[in-house]
């Protein structure tokens, strides 16, 4: 048998182009990885102005070649806001993570879902927060250890972990709400299937689209990236399941 | 995503490259090869991550199921089909 080409199984990448700073077997690198795929299969990378956050993913717009601006930490709806408004051809997206939306952002998003601003977000929840060292988030579990949480989250002390899903889908306004995970290679699917739900939904004009993807961060719990997504498995699909909590 | 892969020939066989300057050493990959055939070198890249080596073997070798690719984070890998 005479090898005659070598042809490659996936097309080469044009939208993410790797070489992150991040942890090795960090989330946000697979989901960027993810998001690129995205972009490249609907054909609009030119389209796309992405909000990055503060956080780890602040530098998201380097591994991405995409339009964009940093927003301050938290207010990513209200710059996508403005993009949007200004300039609706485009496709707008936030990235944004837990303690970017779900703590100092949370009015930011609650109010942008709750006007159906036409952009979707991508919301990363890993748990802590992942920059600055591993502090508590209000995602962090009950009894997970933090550095501000050294003995583990106590409800008294720190209340419940917030649910953004729960918690938007009471509004009226949003027209896509999922939580997706990247544990496994079946769950990457279903997250990359979601993003695309989302970019589609604004490319159809539909309405306010949110996709909260379970993460890790390998780093500030001190794990294996292994352990890490056995974690995201076990652990943290119990207090925030997985699924689509709203499809219009 | 059908377009996404490519089905027009009969591939023989499969080959897994690894970009060593991109890969992080995380080793996913290496849990999730149904094959085994990606294992931890004892070579670092020059970020000083310890990278990972694809070894096919003659039975039972790489089947070009794609899940390594899928996993990794650093797109390091690049699967290749050889046909005739
Ligand atoms: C207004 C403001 N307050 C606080 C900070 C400090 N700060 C930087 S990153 C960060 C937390 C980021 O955590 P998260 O959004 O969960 O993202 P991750 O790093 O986990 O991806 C904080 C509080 C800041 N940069 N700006
Ligand atoms: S600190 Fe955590 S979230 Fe940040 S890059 Fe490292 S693993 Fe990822
Ligand atoms: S998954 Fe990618 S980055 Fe991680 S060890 Fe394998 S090839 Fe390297
Ligand atoms: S394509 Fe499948 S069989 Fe081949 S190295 Fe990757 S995971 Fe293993």
């Amino acid at each position: 048998m005479r090898v005659s080409a070598l042809i490659p199984k996936y097309p080469e990448p044009e939208t993410y182009v790797g070489r992150t700073h991040y942890c090795p077997g960090c989330g946000h690198a697979t989901l960027h990885k993810i998001l690129g795929e995205v972009i490249d299969e609907l054909g609009i990378r030119k389209k796309v102005i992405l909000v990055e956050p503060v956080g780890c993913s602040v530098l998201a717009l380097r591994y991405l070649k995409v339009d964009g601006i940093q927003g301050p930490h938290g207010r990513a709806p209200a710059i996508a806001t403005a993009v949007k408004r200004l300039k609706p051809e485009k496709i707008v997206l936030t990235y944004q993570g837990d303690g970017d939306l779900a703590a100092i952002g949370t009015n930011e998003i609650l109010h942008a879902a709750n006007r159906g601003e036409l952009f979707s977000v991508i919301f990363v929840n890993n748990a802590v927060y992942g920059m600055t060292g591993g502090q508590m988030a209000p995602t962090t579990l009950i009894g997970q250890k933090s550095t501000t949480t050294p003995t583990g989250r106590m409800i008294e002390y720190a209340g419940y972990p917030l649910r953004i899903c729960e918690l938007l889908n009471t509004l009226d306004a949003p027209v896509y709400l999922e939580r997706v995970s990247l544990y496994d290679v079946e769950q990457i699917a279903r997250a990359r299937a979601a993003l695309k739900k989302a970019i589609t939904n604004q490319i159809e004009k539909k309405g306010f689209s949110l996709v909260e993807v379970l993460s890790n961060c390998p780093t500030n719990w001190k794990m294996t990236p292994e352990e890490s997504w056995r974690f995201v498995k076990e652990e943290m699909t119990k207090i925030f399941p997985l699924g689509i909590f709203r499809d219009r | 995503m059908p377009q996404r892969r490519i089905h027009l020939v009969r591939p023989l066989r499969f080959q897994v490259k690894v970009l060593e300057d991109r890969c992080k050493g995380c080793q996913l990959c290496v849990n999730v090869c149904p094959r085994h055939l990606l294992k931890p070198s004892n070579r670092t890249n020059e970020k000083g991550y310890l990278v990972i080596e694809w070894k096919n073997t003659k039975t039972m070798g790489c089947i070009g199921c794609g899940l390594c690719y899928e996993i990794c984070p650093e797109q390091a890998l690049r699967i290749y089909a050889e046909v005739e």
